[in-house]
């Protein structure tokens, strides 16, 4: 019997960089100003971290490999230090590492660093990456757009919606997210776009075009985490935020190679939440959530995901989208910040990003786009294809 | 010679593509206006992810069903276009097709009648009541952009079946000259014909050597011209194959269309895939007589018997062969295709996974003959086969059964086209694949053209290079989806 990690782990202070084309940044530069923010945050130095997570996907471009880059980077006082590794979900699984740490009862304060330094591969989007050395032989030369599009044609296919309902649905999701990110000064993009310009621009991967892939940036974000009590001891009791739940889901297969799945949704993300809103005692979300951040690196993610989250009926989520409930001022404010979408999207960063924004907002500190009363939010942060993912769901609220 | 011995089975490839030879024209004329009087009808011409190996598997492949695949005792693949030298092209046929292992196997080429001159060999070599030789010949040919050659260079494929039972031609005999006559040669280092002057090559190669064969066969049989019903001479030159057979007293509406308007000369593939054309329209009784020509001649005799109408009618040939038609409307993208203009691809493109040949080895039954499994617990088919059963259900674990899908119809559940993704025919178009009766495969698509794709389309497997292959290093084949096809643009 599991008793979950509810209200175990507390996050005593967050830093995030400005995310973007950081042309005049190394990794170990944008590490440093992650952490110089965290530490004041959090009121400690880097002597008092037990232990840490370093989270990086693509590891070969900037850092390299294991725990040193970020013990050297840190001066770290040889403490553990963990590289995690798990697609796009990376910087989440850097926070899961050092949550259950300091549940565990084996740290008092632990970090939780994600970092990707993309922008020095001499072309657009996201490097190519080995899938294993057998399945390099046969997978078809994919890219990260090309498996979303196919989730949207399946998902039109699935709930027989007509094409120009679910394109401007999409270009809703960009739309909303382009604006949020104007109010977001570490964002990566700051530029108000319309419908019309998502739906007119180059197709990437059909149905996709430019305006429904998110940025590839450079950036850091990380979180050091300690027990509830020592979080009221430093910052005291009221403003302390916990950790919730924490659940990972990753595929075994089936998506990919047996026939029970439609293509049009993520097996991982139902499965997930669900186990989310069960650890966090969550009955009705939609209605006991405040905000979310979720894994928006095509506009048809985010549209999906709304449904997997249980935020949206099934097939309903073009309609809720298209009633703004998702936006700024809706019911259900999602991707505040401007999502990876427009904050911008680091790989080993994004995951603890979102749970920045979400830390920000619960702590009444979100500037300009701070929401109302937000008292219990969600990040769900998704790694590979929709045939074959990995998928956490985290929820953070106020104690 | 064993007088029952002849044809039991045949089977014809041609790329989809077809490059209308106006467009050549369109593109060269500035610079030889000469090429106008060529410029009707189309070729057949390879898609990028097509060559000599991929074209040979899918002849065999129409040409072989499975059940028959254990008769195979001997296999004669012949090219002259083989993409890699001290590698034998057969053995990638035998694990493509899963012949048996222990079939003789026999890579032939350095010249243009090596097809025939094969097929010859076969039958004239033993073959065992109940065992087949199948001859593949395949050539994907080139020619210097501009050049006259370049307006009947096609590419394609075509296999015959030989062996004793229910045979629907039957073999009477054959003669063959040999002279050192180089109306084209290739130097080794490079991927285009050298040719001599046109007349020369037609005066004296074409019309002497072809007739002296066939009166050297004819002689030899104790026949005369009046006895060929049917006679196959592939040369794509106008005239020529007219002129040869009046050489040798046979009238023109005898002499088998040379199909230069709709595909041009494939190379050594040229005799046997007119031959098939020529047997597609034989009657029982009839004689076919076929040559090919290159450095010498090789003639041989076949007789319909009464089993061929029957037979004709089912098996992929020529026809079938040419009712696969997508049009090339840019003669530039043909030109990269061809591996003959090089474009800028970005430093994406330029990204080229290596493959571990332990690897290629290991996972030969996997990457070649597109073979799965099947699980003894729950039945569940799956690829690539698992140590565990993929079924959510079942996960059983232990050895599963091993199961092609090379052959099994399919449908595409979700696709895309992907414009990131390097592509020397961009966009990639890929998507998830559902097989008839259970499996479903991440797969490429092939030969899209413009039709658009949907949820649903019947696809059928086709054998291909899955990248484009590097001037130097491996190439690596694998199976793709390609939608069922009969007419459209490229």
């Amino acid at each position: 019997m599991t008793t979950g990690i509810r209200d175990k782990v507390a996050i005593l202070g967050m830093g995030c960089t400005k995310f973007g084309e950081r042309w005049d940044a190394s990794a170990t530069r944008l590490i440093n100003e992650a952490f110089d923010e965290c530490v004041a945050d959090a009121g400690i130095s880097a002597d008092d971290i037990d232990a840490a997570w370093l989270g990086t996907c693509i590891e070969d471009i900037h850092l390299g490999r294991s725990g040193v880059p970020l013990a050297t980077t840190l001066r770290l006082s040889n403490v553990p230090v963990t590289r995690v590794e798990n697609y796009c979900a990376t910087g989440t699984e850097a926070f899961r590492g050092a949550v259950y740490a300091v549940a565990s009862g084996a740290a008092r304060m632990a970090l939780a660093m994600g970092v990707e330094k993309l922008k020095d591969t001499g072309y657009g989007g996201l490097p190519a990456f080995s899938v294993g050395t057998f399945d390099d032989q046969w997978w078809p030369n994919v890219t990260a757009p090309g498996t979303f599009a196919l989730l949207a044609n399946a998902y039109a296919a699935r709930h027989r919606i007509p094409a120009g309902d679910l394109r401007r649905a999409m270009a809703h999701v960009s739309v909303k997210s382009h604006e949020n990110g104007l109010g977001s000064p570490k964002a990566h993009i700051h530029k108000r776009i319309s419908e019309q310009q998502v739906i007119a621009a180059p197709a990437i991967a059909e149905p996709l075009g430019l305006y429904d892939c998110c940025g590839v940036s450079d950036g850091a974000a990380c979180a050091i985490v300690t027990t509830p009590e020592t979080a009221a001891a430093l910052r005291g009791a009221a403003d302390t935020i916990t950790v919730k739940a924490i659940q990972l889901a990753v595929s075994n297969g089936s998506e990919a190679g047996f026939g029970d799945w439609d293509a049009s949704h993520f097996v991982t993300t139902r499965i997930a939440s669900r186990r989310a809103y069960e650890e966090a005692g969550i009955r009705d979300p939609a209605a006991e959530l405040d905000v979310t951040e979720v894994h928006d690196c095509f506009s048809i993610t985010e549209l999906v995901t709304m449904e997997d989250l249980g935020l949206s009926a099934e097939g309903r989520a073009v309609h809720d989208i298209l009633d703004g409930v998702y936006d700024s001022s809706g019911r259900l404010p999602c991707q505040i910040d401007g999502g990876l979408k427009c904050f911008g999207h680091p790989i080993g960063a994004s995951g603890l990003r979102m749970l920045y924004e979400v830390y920000l907002q619960l702590s009444g500190r979100a500037g300009a786009r701070q929401l109302n009363d937000a008292r219990l939010g969600l990040t769900h942060n998704l790694g590979g294809f929709p045939f074959q993912n990995v998928c956490s769901v985290t929820v953070l609220g106020r104690r | 010679m064993t007088v029952n011995v002849g044809l039991v089975g045949f089977g014809a490839y041609l790329p989809a593509l077809r490059l209308p030879r106006e467009k050549i024209l369109d593109a060269h004329g500035w610079l030889n206006p000469g090429l106008a009087a060529f410029a009707k009808g189309e070729l057949a011409v390879c898609n990028w992810d097509e060559d000599a190996l991929t074209m040979a598997a899918e002849a065999a492949r129409v040409t072989l069903p499975v059940a028959k695949r254990g008769d195979v005792e001997k296999l004669m693949f012949a090219s002259t276009t083989l993409p890699f030298e001290g590698r034998f092209g057969g053995a990638l046929l035998t694990e493509a097709l899963g012949l048996p292992a222990d079939a003789l196997c026999l890579d032939a080429g350095g010249g243009m009648r090596s097809g025939l001159t094969a097929v010859r060999l076969a039958l004239e070599s033993d073959v065992r009541q109940g065992g087949v030789t199948l001859c593949v010949a395949s050539d994907r040919q080139q020619a210097k952009p501009a050049s006259i050659r370049e307006m009947s260079s096609g590419s394609g494929a075509a296999a015959l079946l030989l062996g004793r039972d229910k045979v629907l031609a039957r073999f009477l005999g054959a003669s063959s000259h040999t002279t050192d006559f180089v109306d084209r040669f290739r130097p080794g280092y490079a991927n285009e014909d050298i040719h001599w002057e046109d007349r020369w090559v037609r005066e004296e190669g074409y019309l002497k050597i072809i007739p002296e064969t066939i009166r050297a066969l004819l002689r030899k049989l104790g026949m005369s011209a009046d006895d060929v019903d049917h006679l196959v001479i592939p040369v794509a030159m106008p005239g020529v194959a007219a002129a040869a057979g009046a050489a040798v007293g046979i009238p023109p509406e005898r002499v088998t269309d040379n199909l230069s308007g709709v595909c041009g000369d494939v190379g050594s593939a040229y005799p046997l895939l007119l031959l098939i054309s020529a047997l597609e329209r034989a009657r029982p009784g009839e004689r076919i007589l076929v040559t090919a020509f290159g450095q010498g001649c090789d003639a041989l005799l076949f007789e319909a018997t009464d089993e061929l109408p029957a037979a004709s009618a089912h098996l992929h040939g020529s026809r079938a062969a040419l009712s696969r038609r997508l049009v090339e409307t840019n003669y530039l993208r043909h030109l990269v295709a061809a591996g003959q203009l090089a474009l800028d691809t970005g430093l994406r493109g330029a990204a080229q996974g290596a493959t571990p040949l332990s690897v290629a080895y290991r996972e030969r039954r996997a990457l070649l003959g597109f073979t799965g499994g099947r699980c003894p617990a729950c039945g569940t088919l799956q690829f690539p086969r698992a140590e565990r059963c993929v079924n959510p259900g079942c996960h059983a674990g232990g050895p599963q059964d091993a199961v092609s899908f090379a052959e099994r119809s399919a449908r595409i559940l979700n696709w895309t086209a992907d414009r990131l993704a390097y592509s020397p025919r961009p966009p990639l178009c890929y998507g998830m694949v559902e097989f008839d009766g259970g499996g479903r495969v991440l797969m490429e698509f092939a030969d899209v053209g413009e039709q658009a794709l949907v949820a649903g389309m019947p696809l059928r497997m086709v054998f291909r290079l899955r990248r484009p292959a590097p001037k130097l290093g491996y190439r690596s084949y694998f199976w793709k989806a390609a939608p069922l096809i009969r007419e459209a643009a490229a």
